[in-house]
């Protein structure tokens, strides 16, 4: 595991929601509980082009700050945001974050895979690099960094 | 002239966002196309006339190096020009976009000032923004 990959995903993560969310986040290196966690949680795969490694990178949020991420991306009300909207853009966002992430770590060295988002109610995955973070002071979620293989 | 623009996006949110963008740029726009793929890209093309292209690269189905290639081979489409919005940043893959005819690329996430002076410079609109910001001594 790479020390760098978790501080470049939470800078991949500032860029982007600060660009394309108008949000900002700070962050807070935790080990997430066994507890289950209630929100939405967007996914993507990425690969080294060499085949020998793939990593998952994972956001969580907590529904209301995903619903209020939507809006922001789609110039929406909250009330006008519908979980539909809020699967598209959070798969987005995991798709820009990873983007961003392989830019800073080596454009030419990982491959993008294509993210996948839903509503979840289970534990934080990837807990031994992840980060929680906050808006205004407020928990709103977790970024993990997961080597899934080989 | 009103330019009609497809936007390949296989995330409805970021054809909308692209579709704002493009509504705020000053380019007087006439039909917006949307597709989710480069198979149905060329389903839109085939239905309506379009001036310009924003397309994606990673999408399911036929992604955007594949829509590239394809368009490159098709004589009623190949000259239309294709601008990629795209998180790819290897450089390979984006030399390859070029060759196969994209004009130029924007790397997500964006500044809509951005897609708004690379659109008017490929389109070859003068752009009034840059114009009235290059006067000397302009006071707010």
């Amino acid at each position: 595991m790479n020390g760098n990959w978790l501080e470049a995903m939470k800078a991949a993560i500032s860029e982007v929601l600060e660009t394309m969310y108008f949000t900002e986040v700070s962050f807070r290196d935790v080990t997430p509980g066994a507890e289950a966690f209630e929100g939405w949680r967007a996914r993507i795969e990425v690969n080294r082009a060499d085949g020998n490694q793939a990593v998952t990178l994972a956001l969580w949020l907590r529904s209301g700050f995903a619903k209020e991420l939507a809006g922001n991306l789609l110039a929406l009300d909250a009330q006008e945001v519908r979980p539909e909207d809020v699967k598209d853009a959070m798969g987005e966002l995991a798709n820009m974050v990873a983007g961003s992430w392989i830019n800073q770590l080596g454009p030419d060295a990982w491959r993008l895979g294509l993210p996948d988002a839903g509503p979840v109610e289970c534990p934080v995955s990837g807990t031994d690099n992840a980060s929680q973070m906050f808006s205004y002071g407020e928990p709103v979620g977790f970024a993990a960094v997961d080597p899934t293989g080989p | 002239m009103a330019y009609n623009v497809l936007i390949v996006d296989d995330s409805k949110s970021m054809r909308n966002v692209i579709k704002k963008v493009l509504k705020i740029s000053g380019l007087e726009l006439g039909e917006i196309l949307e597709a989710g793929n480069g198979r149905e890209a060329l389903e839109r093309l085939g239905e309506s006339w379009v001036d310009l292209i924003l397309s994606d690269v990673h999408m399911p189905e036929m992604d955007g190096i594949e829509f590239l290639r394809t368009l490159a081979g098709h004589e009623d489409f190949r000259d239309v020009p294709v601008v990629l919005v795209t998180t790819e940043s290897n450089e390979q893959r984006l030399e390859e976009a070029m060759a196969l005819g994209a004009k130029g690329y924007l790397r997500k996430p964006f500044q809509p000032e951005d897609v708004r002076s690379l659109v008017m410079k490929i389109l070859g609109v003068e752009d009034e923004w840059e114009l009235a910001g290059s006067d000397e001594g302009c006071d707010f």
